[in-house]
């Protein structure tokens, strides 16, 4: 008798876990390609520098390169396509009706405050499907997104691919 | 239970006046609970639909709500000005799609008077990407050609062509511009946001007309109006640029960049985070209110067990007769429900009447875009059905002393 | 069926619960059907309380009390209160009726209680007519205010209220207590002419010994009641 109720337990519990959307990442680092290395970007851009005069305006753009570099570099090609479920703070941009459509996606709350927000790598451009947006009064809240990664170029000139999910569905976590 | 309703109404009718007062503090408490309601979802439903599809508003380093309420709502102190300059840098940066200045801070008899070209026509959107529609006329041609919002050409009678002189401030102590003179070009559609109660006029007549104006002192420099115009006098301040990027994540890096403008100091804010800081102030003055009228419902309902129980003993005599007819405990439990749902049920529908009136009152009273309903919602009706159940509940207390006097009385109230 | 004994009382004990005082304890006795009982005794010496048990809305101590062949004793609280509105008229001494109701109205507010009244008026505008006249009371009445009616007028819309739908047992509570000596005669042979003509059994109370002649049965209420001994 206890040993089917237990059974009968265990299987309720199964179908309760998998009515969530089953995901491959839920961890932010993962965004980060594992051959970006900051140290290299640094002495590479330095030894730039060194065939450079210095307080030249030659000088000034090679350390504003080596910003950019480090600024947008990093984004794991790999996991362009795969299915996420991350948690994270949002900027609003775009609301429809009560609840905001479109927004940038940090892992950490200090990244809505100040600008400039968290380096590309970090930073996930969403737009919800429609009625799965964040509710208004959720804004400042936890968010849980869960959708398709992808790498998008932009159309700007220097064209560095950023992360952006279509499609998402979004839920605030609960406080408790 | 015919029997009953008529027992109990013809038995109010005879309190008529103790219950009165009950029913309207009830009322009252009604008024403030759907009002408070109301009023609220109007202003969210206001202030979410007004702009769209407008990525980031530079504007002189103010605070990033001052900024929204000031150029989007017409509202508040007028900001610290930004130098043209600034918006013609923008509009020639990478990433920007599109870049329209505006100017805010004149005004034409109540409504606000917004300078700025005819992108704003072309780029503003609200709601869900609608954008504004001319019912009459178009944009601007000529110089001196002013654009009128829906309500100013419905409250004013303005038409087409008609000729008008624009003020020099907001306020009581406003000046017509009266020797130049303004022909609408165009009337714009309904939209339901500050635009209705708006007009609009060019960047460029707006410097033109201000340089009579030295330190707020008109200064008669003889200058004819056709002369202005040709005189090509080039904008000099602004109060701030609406923008729209060619790539929206670029939002952060650009605003970060017109953070630290070489030419001037700008803030840049993103209107829809402006905007859920605005949300979460009025959702928790809305809590706060809501939670106020509930306590004066409480006290209404009080009020009204407390006029049920002075009454009992008028009524000793009414139910001891009762019983000896035949009406059974049950029935005494429904006499004095059926009478607090009759008082709450007056309460609530003399509540909604006050309210809608308030509402029409107001309407025509002052010059608003913000609709306000007349009639409860869904979740409104939720509320007054809590309030009825309520009051059936607790006059339980009433009913199971009258049946505690009943016993006591028996056949005959000895008085 | 006429010497069938509407009410049988093999004994009947009361006391307040907070007292140890026993008020009532009645001597056996019985109500033949359309019987007229005539009760007097001083006041204090539980008539009311005796009446209050019968009707069902006091619960006795002990009883052992069969009316109209039920088992009056065993029935519970509410069962007793459909009982009485459908087997019981009662008229008191005073303040009968509802006051801001109509005379129209208050008569026929015994139906309202009791489907089985209801049932037993074809057309209720008509008999309530037909026992105002029966009672001498003018139909200008019928929708005038029971407050705005004298003291003799309002206790003869009593008896009609009582009368209506026909129940079996009419009980009078010191009914004529308040009206004067003309009235009083009145009054009682308006009710003898009605209790007879709807063949009812009659139980009525009162401390006025002088009334007794209108009764076949009469009795001392002290005699019944042991308690008071």
């Amino acid at each position: 008798m206890i040993k089917k109720l237990s059974l009968l337990l265990l299987i309720l519990l199964i179908c309760a876990c998998s009515s969530e959307p089953s995901f491959d990442i839920n961890d932010w680092s993962k965004l980060i390609d594992p051959s970006f290395n900051q140290q290299k970007i640094v002495s590479f851009y330095k030894e730039k520098v060194s065939h450079v005069k210095e307080g030249t305006p030659a000088e000034i753009a090679i350390y504003a390169q080596m910003q950019e570099a480090l600024k947008q570099g990093g984004n794991n090609k790999a996991i362009n396509g795969k299915r996420v479920k991350l948690s994270g703070y949002i900027v609003p941009i775009d609301i429809d009706g009560e609840s905001v459509s479109t927004f940038l996606f940090f892992p950490n709350q200090a990244s809505c405050i100040h600008v400039p927000a968290s380096p590309a790598n970090q930073t996930i451009f969403v737009t919800a499907k429609k009625g799965e947006g964040v509710l208004m009064e959720d804004a400042y809240e936890n968010i849980v997104v869960y959708g398709i990664i992808k790498l998008r170029r932009t159309e700007v000139a220097n064209g560095t691919a950023s992360f952006v999910i279509d499609d998402a569905t979004c839920k605030a976590v609960p406080r408790l | 239970m015919k029997t009953l309703w008529l027992l109990t109404s013809k038995s109010i009718a005879n309190r008529r006046m103790a219950f009165t007062l009950s029913i309207i503090s009830i009322a009252i408490s009604v008024v403030l609970l759907l009002g408070i309601d109301r009023v609220t979802k109007a202003a969210k439903n206001h202030f979410l639909n007004t702009i769209n599809q407008t990525d980031l508003i530079a504007a002189a380093p103010e605070g990033s709500l001052d900024i929204l309420l000031n150029l989007v709502f017409h509202m508040g102190d007028p900001l610290k000005e930004v130098d043209y300059s600034s918006y013609e840098a923008i509009s020639k940066m990478d990433e920007v799609a599109w870049a329209v200045p505006i100017s805010v801070g004149d005004s034409f008899k109540s409504y606000d008077a917004v300078s700025t070209t005819n992108d704003y026509f072309k780029y503003y959107k609200y709601a869900s990407s609608k954008s504004l529609l001319f019912s009459n006329g178009a944009d601007f041609r000529d110089f001196y050609d002013v654009v009128v919002g829906s309500e100013v050409a419905k409250k004013l009678h303005l038409t087409l062509h008609e000729t008008i002189h624009l003020s020099h401030s907001n306020g009581a102590s406003a000046h017509a511009h009266a020797n130049r003179d303004f022909h609408i070009c165009g009337i714009l559609k309904p939209t339901g946001t500050p635009n209705d109660t708006s007009l609009f006029f060019q960047l460029k007549a707006d410097e033109a007309i201000h340089i009579e104006w030295q330190s707020g002192h008109f200064v008669d420099m003889h200058i004819s109006s056709e002369q202005l115009a040709k005189m090509n006098i080039q904008p000099k301040h602004i109060s701030g640029v609406l923008i729209g990027l060619k790539n929206r994540s670029d939002i952060l890096n650009v605003a970060d960049r017109l953070e630290h403008f070489k030419g001037e100091n700008l803030k840049a804010v993103i209107p829809a985070k402006a905007l859920s800081k605005l949300y979460l102030l009025l959702k928790n003055m809305q809590e706060i209110l809501t939670l106020i009228s509930g306590v004066v419902f409480v006290a209404a309902i009080f009020g009204m067990i407390a006029t049920m129980l002075a009454t009992l003993n008028d009524r000793r005599r009414e139910i001891a007769i009762l019983r000896t007819l035949g009406a059974t405990v049950k029935s005494i439990f429904i006499l004095f429900a059926l009478e607090a749902f009759i008082i709450v049920a007056s309460g609530i529908i003399l509540g909604n009447i006050l309210l809608t009136l308030l509402l029409i009152l107001n309407n025509l009273v002052f010059n608003t875009t913000v609709q306000i309903s007349y009639f409860p919602d869904i979740y409104e009706f939720s509320l007054l059905f809590i309030m009825l159940i309520s009051a059936i509940i607790v006059s339980v207390l009433p009913a199971l002393k009258s049946y505690k006097n009943s016993l006591q009385d028996g056949l005959m109230v000895k008085i | 069926m006429q010497t069938k004994n509407i009410i049988e009382i093999a004994s009947c004990v009361f006391k307040y619960p907070q007292s140890q005082r026993i008020i009532l304890d009645i001597n056996p006795f019985h109500v033949r059907s359309g019987g007229h009982l005539f009760l007097h005794g001083k006041s204090g010496s539980g008539k009311t309380t005796f009446l209050n048990i019968l009707c069902g809305i006091i619960e006795p101590l002990q009883s052992d009390i069969k009316i109209l062949g039920t088992d009056f004793s065993k029935l519970t609280p509410s069962q007793k209160d459909r009982f009485r509105a459908d087997n019981y008229g009662t008229i008191f001494q005073q303040f009968n009726l509802l006051p801001y109701l109509s005379v129209k109205k208050n008569i026929a507010l015994a139906c309202g209680f009791s489907k089985q009244k209801a049932l037993y008026v074809n057309d209720m505008e008509e008999e309530v007519e037909r026992l105002m006249s029966a009672l001498d009371l003018s139909s200008a009445l019928l929708n005038k205010q029971a407050m705005h009616l004298s003291v003799g007028e309002q206790q003869r819309v009593a008896v009609a209220r009582a009368l209506i739908g026909a129940p079996k047992i009419i009980i009078a509570d010191e009914p004529t207590s308040a009206l004067d000596s003309d009235a009083k005669e009145s009054f009682m042979k308006l009710l003898f002419t009605q209790i007879e003509a709807q063949d009812s059994t009659l139980l009525f109370v009162s401390h006025d010994k002088g009334l007794s002649s209108y009764f076949q049965t009469d009795y001392n209420f002290s005699l019944f009641n042991k308690a008071l001994l």
